[in-house]
C-alpha cells in the first residue's frame, strides 16, 4: 500500500539526488512514483534541474560598477579607515 | 568582479556595494596577512565570501517554521497532495536535451528561475552547486540544522520546477 504523500515523495526525490536514500525509502519512493504520474513528472523534471545545476549552469553575471560608484566606494573606504 | 559576485549572491545591489566596501576595509586592516601580492584577487574574494556567508547566516537565523509551512501550502493541500494549479505537467516530453537549441533554452530558463528565487534558497543553491560546498559544511556555515537545510533545498527545487513550467513555451 502506498503510504507516501506527494509532498514526502518530492522531498525523498530531492534527498535521493543529493545524498541517496535507504533501501526502504528507495522502494517506497519508486512505488509511489509508479502509481502517481504527477510525482513521476516532478521526479524527471527535478533530475533535469539537477543535471543543469551540477554541471551546466553559470552564475548569472551582473553589471560591473560604474566609475562613479567605484569612486564612491573608494571615498567611503577612506572615511572608514580614518575613523 | 567583486561587485558582480556580491550581487549574484545577494541579489541586492545596495547590500553588495556595502559588502564590497567592508571587504576593502577589512583587507586594508588585515593587509599583513597577505603573503603574496599575486594572491590579492583570491584573498579579496575570500574576504568577500566570508562577508556574504555572515549575511546568509543572519538570514537563516530569521527563518521560522511558519514561513516554511506557508510555502508548502502553495504546492500541497492539507493531505499533502498536489494543489490542482501546481500539479506538474509533462512538458519535459516536448524537449530533447541532446538538441543544442533545446539544451540552451532549458538552461537559460533555469538560470532565469534561479534569479527569481528568494535570497535564502538562492544562497543555498549557489553555495551547493556553484561553490560546490558540501551540505554538512553549508549547515555549519549558516548555522542551520540538517532538517532546515533539506527543507530549503526541497522548497528551492519546487520553486525552480514550477517556474520552469510557467516560463517554458510548449514546443
Amino acid at each position: 500500500m502506498d503510504k507516501l504523500s506527494c509532498r514526502k515523495a518530492t522531498f525523498l526525490s530531492v534527498k535521493k539526488s543529493e545524498e541517496g536514500l535507504s533501501l526502504s525509502e528507495n522502494i517506497t519512493l519508486s512505488y509511489h512514483n509508479r502509481l502517481c504520474k504527477v510525482c513521476k513528472f516532478w521526479d524527471d523534471q527535478s533530475r533535469l534541474i539537477d543535471f543543469f545545476l551540477k554541471k551546466n549552469i553559470e552564475d548569472p553575471s551582473s553589471r560591473p560598477l560604474t566609475p562613479g560608484e567605484k569612486e564612491h566606494i573608494k571615498s567611503k573606504v577612506k572615511q572608514m579607515r580614518s575613523h | 568582479m567583486l561587485f558582480g559576485f556580491a550581487v549574484s549572491r545577494t541579489k541586492d545591489e545596495g547590500l553588495a556595494k556595502d559588502l564590497v566596501q567592508e571587504t576593502f576595509v577589512k583587507a586594508f586592516e588585515n593587509a599583513d596577512q597577505l603573503k603574496e601580492a599575486s594572491q590579492l584577487k583570491s584573498w579579496l574574494f575570500k574576504v568577500l565570501r566570508n562577508k556574504i556567508i555572515d549575511h546568509y547566516r543572519s538570514l537563516a537565523a530569521r527563518m521560522n517554521k511558519k514561513t516554511v509551512e506557508l510555502d508548502y501550502s502553495v504546492y500541497f493541500d492539507q493531505s499533502e497532495m498536489w494543489q490542482m494549479d501546481k500539479m506538474p505537467g509533462d512538458w519535459l516530453a516536448t524537449y530533447d536535451v541532446k538538441k543544442e537549441e533545446d539544451f540552451k533554452h532549458l538552461k537559460s530558463t533555469l538560470e532565469e528561475c534561479i534569479d527569481h528565487l528568494k535570497e535564502m534558497p538562492a544562497a543555498v543553491i549557489k553555495l551547493k552547486y556553484m561553490d560546490e560546498v558540501k551540505s554538512g559544511e553549508i549547515c555549519k556555515l549558516l548555522n542551520i540544522s540538517s532538517s532546515n537545510y533539506w527543507v530549503i533545498v526541497h522548497r528551492a527545487k519546487l520553486k525552480l520546477r514550477d517556474c520552469m513550467e510557467k516560463m517554458l513555451p510548449r514546443l
